[in-house]
């Protein structure tokens, strides 16, 4: 045997894993060869300080600690449990208020999709506050038209803006079509 | 339940399968200080290693019905910590809460079990305890496995092959070259 053989037979020498002719081969090398004899000698040290570690055992709160998690585990799978049956004992009323909701939104858009200047309207200048205070017969005294040619009206805030033209002299009982277009046409160019 | 002692762990398993709450608490008496044991050497740390262990055995009461009877039970159990404290480990290398490479060696701390330090026992062997702790955390993890199983906690290389899904082949020569590498780790240390 070589010192290569030798070396493949380690593992199983040191664990006692070689039949006897085996045995009896690499104990014969060992015996001619002081170097593996060595290499032996350091391995076994090795494995008696492995052998000879201290066991670490768990400590002696260890049970009751575990006895903890598993409770904690359970609650919380109880309470996954109850969120499930609430969800589907109501899962009528839950699809209801959805398809509400669905419906609500999809008229919204539709409706900005017919309606799209609506959307860009600044917020005071919406249709329903305008349209009110047109169509209404308010009492706000009538005032010169805005539209100057010559002196053109000072640019104004979004709601300055609206403002102005919510008090515009608008004859209370006649809705302009045509002039609300023109109003509307004119804040945008001063925009 | 008759005597508990009389029961193999196969037989347990299956007595907690079927509701028998008693068979699980002594599946943990049994099993507590093997499993505390191993993972102690692999994690270097005795809160981590109880905290480990303390998560196989919460698995195998929410994961019972995993086990089936052609497998040993110390074999299941063993994969299961083995796993979770490989998962543990590379979860804090990828934190950086505790990483054993960025340290130096000198650097390189791991907790020595107090409780039952015996001096006598060191000089009696040719290497420190603290050494040797040291070299095994810096071994490979598959040597790592292999030479904890083998060699601290003492199974055969039978169970040791089924524990991490090699041939025996694969286990001797795991064993071979986790030996010689701690080896050469211990000799590194010792002339530093």
């Amino acid at each position: 045997m070589d010192c290569y053989s030798f070396s493949k037979y380690l593992t199983d020498y040191l664990d006692n894993q070689l039949k006897l002719p085996q045995r009896r081969e690499v104990e014969s090398h060992m015996r001619e060869c002081p170097v593996c004899q060595g290499k032996v000698e350091d391995m076994k040290n090795l494995l008696n300080a492995l052998h000879m570690l201290q066991k670490v055992s768990a400590s002696d709160s260890f049970e009751a600690e575990l006895l903890e998690k598993i409770h904690i585990y359970q609650n919380n799978l109880e309470h996954s449990h109850t969120f499930r049956t609430f969800f589907f004992n109501h899962i009528r009323t839950f699809s209801a208020v959805a398809a509400v909701i669905l419906v609500i939104v999809s008229t919204l858009v539709i409706w900005q999709s017919y309606h799209p200047r609506a959307g860009n309207l600044p917020a005071g200048m919406n249709s329903a506050p305008v349209m009110s205070s047109m169509g209404s017969s308010s009492s706000s005294p009538r005032q010169e038209p805005a539209t100057n040619p010559v002196n053109p009206p000072p640019k104004t805030t979004p709601m300055a803006l609206t403002d102005s033209l919510n008090n515009e002299m608008v004859p209370d009982d006649t809705f302009n079509l045509d002039f609300l277009k023109n109003r509307i046409q004119l804040v945008n160019e001063q925009r | 339940m008759r005597d508990k002692a009389k029961y193999t762990d196969e037989e347990l398993i299956v007595l907690f399968q079927k509701g028998e709450e008693r068979a699980y608490l002594e599946l943990v008496h049994r099993y507590k200080d093997r499993l505390t044991n191993f993972v102690f050497r692999f994690v270097g740390s005795r809160e981590m290693a109880e905290d480990i262990v303390q998560d196989t055995f919460l698995k195998l009461y929410t994961s019972s019905h995993m086990y089936k009877e052609i497998a040993r039970f110390s074999t299941w159990i063993y994969t299961i910590a083995g796993n979770l404290a490989k998962t543990e480990l590379r979860k804090r290398k990828r934190r950086k809460i505790y990483s054993i490479h960025d340290m130096g060696i000198d650097e390189k701390e791991f907790e020595i079990p107090s409780d039952t330090y015996n001096p006598e026992r060191e000089t009696r062997t040719a290497y420190q305890e603290k050494e040797i702790q040291t070299a095994i955390s810096r071994l490979p993890e598959q040597f790592k496995t292999a030479i904890i199983l083998r060699d601290i906690q003492e199974l055969s290389y039978e169970e040791i092959s089924k524990i991490v899904g090699v041939p025996v082949g694969t286990v001797k020569s795991r064993i071979n070259r986790g030996r010689q590498k701690l080896q050469e780790l211990l000799k590194e240390l010792k002339d530093k």
